[in-house]
């Protein structure tokens, strides 16, 4: 039993990661209809970044995901700008090809600035675990998992009570009538990537709390899984994000500790085969027929 | 007094001329019809004075002022809104969510125009709660026109209307604009069923490829030979009701 | 009739030595990354030999002909790599240095078995570089032989019941597991936990978790320093509290980890120790720092240092540069080098020597102690 609650603990922990990476994911699909790829590279320029202010500039390290953040934020909005916006009514292909050129382009830029070895990223909380019974929760842990159910909170508020929000929900769901509202569709989009981008910075300290390694190819891994658990919970839908998310870390952890390491990935992707199956829009998604 | 004044407006969509130069003007509180067949640029007429497409020439004057050029937000919050074809709302939205987002722009107290618009669709009122997509055609109409009443336009520019809509519901429509116009709202009518559309109507233009090839009374065009033949017959059967 | 032939191949050589001799210079390349992400491991390998090089000429070179060391860029790339090897070959060089790393020793190491050229790699670890080639050898022992080192140490300071977390889809991981769990045996260790992972897994909490529930006293990590700078910190979060047994792909981890102090519960075997007062060793390490301005960081820099002192040791032999009378040197030779004497073995394996290196607290390795073969 304790090591059971252990292995789920573990599972939500990088779990909550994943849905936080995931909602930059669903909230850009969502309003864009665009897999951006580049995504998981934001999780590396928020490592950097939150690296950088803390060694280069030695601020504190509250004030290093703050920065980290702006920096998520800035780039995330210019590449939406720069790369995206002009393709906006080009074929979706077209984007997507674009999507894993800035990623690409990502990468190397950092490979080319920070090189290709990886760099310690040193955050020292000494907090002492917290004990329940047999089970021993760590404080990186905790915090991962309460920080990561806060934000999807807000976010959950942000989309449903806040002006932003409203106008965020009505250009993904018909751009075209949004914008015969008074909205305006490019700050909007932009508003989207930005949250998407901050909950990316957000998402990589703590990754980077959990896995202290920070490198120019870190955010592909995360990424694709975050990638997986949005379509999973239903791409484009906020709550199934961070549903796909909590799933796929629970189901890599407990296949790496009851099965075998191996099989994690394969059960991982087992699962998403076979939800597609049963609901092709994901566990969240409802069922659209295109309209004619 | 013209609300709305268009002059020689061209629109082109990758090379095509889908507006060839129209004028046309829109009096203050009445009710003026857009007839003419499929991609004659009706739709583009309204869109270009939405400001969701460029234009290549021409100016719309609105309220005294020039306002082709300026962005969708702003010609919105001077007052023109627009119903779009197809009704177009929020589907996984509530009823009252998409309401609010028709107010998007208010800075003040929305809740009696949405206290207002319930008394016009009480149908509205009692779906309240219900996303708008599980609402009949119908009740969808209505939320689209409720939705752009949240913003208390003075030209109110409607897309086709009655397209996809029962015969019956399609009076109902009918006769919700003409309280719209009973309200003092200047009605811009977009429509195929031309002969709804000109019963109603108190000036009309026919837009024939891009170019404007009559305009009248709505009693004049009604009665006219060639609108007859052209559109009145078999408007219905094309709009595919059912 | 080996013999014979043996006894007329000497001859043969020695008939050629004194116009090879007679030469200006003795040309020995050497191969391996300077750039990219190997070239961590190929710039100490090359300043090491360098280093033996400089010395050797100093102090007159071989029967006072000076060697020409030349060392090319291979950038860990295999096309690269055999580029090199053709140019060297071509220009009658007497011996190759290299290559660094497994990939591009298997391809050097193939075209030179074939060519007659000697080659010594002076860090590829895996088995098949040299084994049942007659001209390939090494200066470096191979992965397996850490497994049974570590093994062994296990067994010597009591850690009766181990556990090992290892890349299951890693050559270099399964080979030190293997060679790991059969000495173990024969120890008569415990395994109380063997849990897989990917070699390029990010998250090994599950497998730490399990692992802690075995309770093991100290748990073998065939892994390289990036992960292990993972490993342990996540080791840690779960609350597993024991000793690592790691192998040479250790050494590195003081550069990629962030929180030093977790290494003090770290120990891993390695093919040489700095720290060692042996007066061979004191006299590498001042020299390398009196040379690069920086002392040598890992082993390979003994080991290159090693390899060039190897192929030159052969030559003054031999006294000539011909290939076949070097090799036939080679196969017999003992010398000692920094590292410990160096004889190869059927397989052109050195036997020597391997050093148990541990961590203080500031990431500082020191010498543990030796386990001899």
């Amino acid at each position: 039993m304790t090591l059971f609650l252990n292995q789920l603990i573990n599972g939500l922990q990088i779990g909550s990661i994943y849905a936080l990476i995931a909602l930059g994911y669903t909230m850009v699909y969502g309003i864009v209809k665009l897999i951006n790829f580049a995504h998981g590279d934001i999780i590396m320029v928020g490592a950097y970044a939150a690296l950088l202010a803390m060694t280069g500039l030695g601020v504190p390290f509250y004030i290093a995901i703050v920065i980290s953040m702006i920096v998520c934020v800035v780039v995330g909005v210019v590449i939406e700008r720069v790369a995206y916006k002009p393709l906006r009514s080009s074929p979706r292909i077209s984007s997507l090809i674009t999507a894993i050129g800035v990623s690409l382009f990502l990468q190397n830029l950092a490979q080319t600035i920070f090189s290709a070895t990886p760099k310690p990223f040193d955050v020292k909380i000494s907090v002492a675990p917290i004990v329940i019974g047999d089970v021993s929760i760590n404080f990186t842990t905790l915090i991962t998992i309460v920080v990561s159910l806060l934000l999807m909170a807000l976010l959950q508020f942000i989309v449903k009570s806040t002006r932003t929000g409203k106008a965020m929900r009505a250009v993904s769901e018909d751009m075209g009538a949004a914008q015969l509202m008074g909205i305006n569709v490019n700050n909007t989009i932009s508003a989207t990537f930005a949250i998407g981008c901050a909950l990316a910075a957000i998402g990589a300290v703590l990754y980077c709390m959990a896995y202290p390694q920070v490198k120019p190819t870190m955010g592909s891994l995360p990424g694709l899984k975050a990638f997986i658990a949005a379509v999973l919970g239903g791409i484009g839908i906020i709550p199934g994000a961070m549903l796909g998310g909590l799933i796929m870390g629970v189901a890599e952890s407990m296949t790496k500790g009851y099965i075998s390491s191996q099989l994690a990935d394969a059960v991982v992707y087992g699962i998403l085969i076979f939800v597609l199956l049963v609901k092709p829009a994901g566990l969240l998604g409802k069922k659209t027929s295109e309209k004619v | 007094m013209s609300l709305l004044y268009i002059k020689d407006l061209k629109v082109s969509y990758g090379g095509i001329e889908a507006l060839k130069g129209i004028s046309l003007d829109v009096e203050k509180g009445q009710i003026v019809a857009l007839i003419g067949a499929n991609g004659a640029g009706k739709s583009t007429t309204l869109r270009a004075i939405s400001g969701l497409i460029p234009r290549s020439q021409g100016t719309i004057t609105y309220d005294g002022q020039v306002i082709s050029g300026h962005s969708p937000q702003k010609i919105v919050s001077e007052g023109i809104c627009m119903v779009p074809e197809g009704r177009r709302v929020f589907p996984n939205l509530t009823v009252l969510e998409n309401l609010k987002i028709g107010g998007y722009l208010r800075k003040d107290d929305i809740q009696p125009d949405i206290e207002h618009v319930y008394d016009l669709f009480p149908r509205l009122k009692e779906r309240s709660w219900q996303l708008a997509g599980t609402l009949s055609g119908g009740e969808q109409q209505m939320l689209a026109v409720g939705r752009a009443l949240m913003m208390r336009p003075k030209l109110l520019m409607m897309d086709e209307p009655s397209l996809g809509l029962a015969p019956l519901v399609i009076r109902d429509i009918f006769k919700i604009i003409e309280t719209l116009h009973e309200e003092g709202i200047t009605i811009l009518l977009v429509e195929q069923n031309a002969n709804a559309a000109l019963k109603i109507a108190d000036s009309a233009f026919v837009l024939e490829t891009g170019s404007l090839s009559m305009q009248g009374t709505g009693k004049e065009l009604l009665n006219d030979p060639r609108v007859k033949e052209a559109y009145l017959g078999k408007a219905p059967a094309r709009n595919g009701i059912g | 009739m080996k013999k014979i032939a043996l006894v007329l191949a000497m001859i043969m050589a020695l008939s050629l030595c004194a116009p090879a001799l007679a030469e200006d210079t003795i040309k020995i390349g050497g191969i391996g990354p300077l750039t990219g992400g190997a070239a961590m491991y190929g710039i100490p390998i090359r300043n090491g030999a360098e280093l033996y090089i400089d010395q050797l000429n100093a102090a007159g070179g071989i029967n006072g002909v000076k060697v020409e060391f030349v060392w090319e860029d291979d950038a860990g790339k295999n096309e690269q790599a055999q580029k090199l090897y053709y140019d060297f070959y071509d220009d009658g060089y007497a011996a190759i240095l290299g290559p660094v790393l497994t990939d591009q020793c298997n391809v050097v190491g193939m075209l030179a078995d074939e060519d007659g050229i000697p080659m010594v790699t002076p860090s590829g670890t895996a088995f098949d570089i040299t084994a049942g080639k007659t001209y390939v050898y090494r200066s470096c022992f191979i992965d397996e032989f850490q497994g049974y080192v570590m093994a062994n140490y296990a067994a010597e300071t009591g850690y009766k019941n181990v556990a090992i977390l290892y890349g299951a889809d890693s050559a270099y991981s399964m080979g030190l597991v293997a060679a790991f769990e059969a000495q173990a045996k024969v120890k008569g260790l415990t395994i109380v936990a063997k849990e897989a992972a990917n070699f390029t897994d990010i998250d090994f909490k599950s497998q730490l978790t399990n692992i802690k529930n075995a309770k093991p006293d100290a748990v073998f990590l065939p892994y390289y320093g990036d992960a292990m700078a993972l490993i342990l910190p996540q080791a840690k979060e779960v609350g597993l509290e024991t000793i690592y047994l790691g192998a040479d792909g250790t050494a590195n981890v003081v550069e990629n980890i962030a929180d030093k102090s977790l290494l003090t519960s770290v120990v891993y075997s390695d093919h040489f120790a700095f720290d060692s007062d042996d007066e061979a060793v004191v006299n590498f390490v001042t020299g390398y720092t009196a040379k690069y301005g920086e002392k040598p960081e890992i082993s390979f820099a003994a080991t290159g240092y090693d390899a060039a002192l190897v192929i030159c040791e052969a030559i003054k032999a031999a006294g000539t540069t011909d290939h076949d009378a070097v090799n036939e040197v080679l196969k017999n030779i003992s010398v000692e080098g920094v590292s410990g004497v160096i004889s190869f073995d059927e397989n052109n394996n050195p036997v020597k020597s391997a050093f148990v290196m541990g961590f203080d607290a500031e990431g500082n390795k020191h010498f543990v102690t030796r386990v001899d073969p």
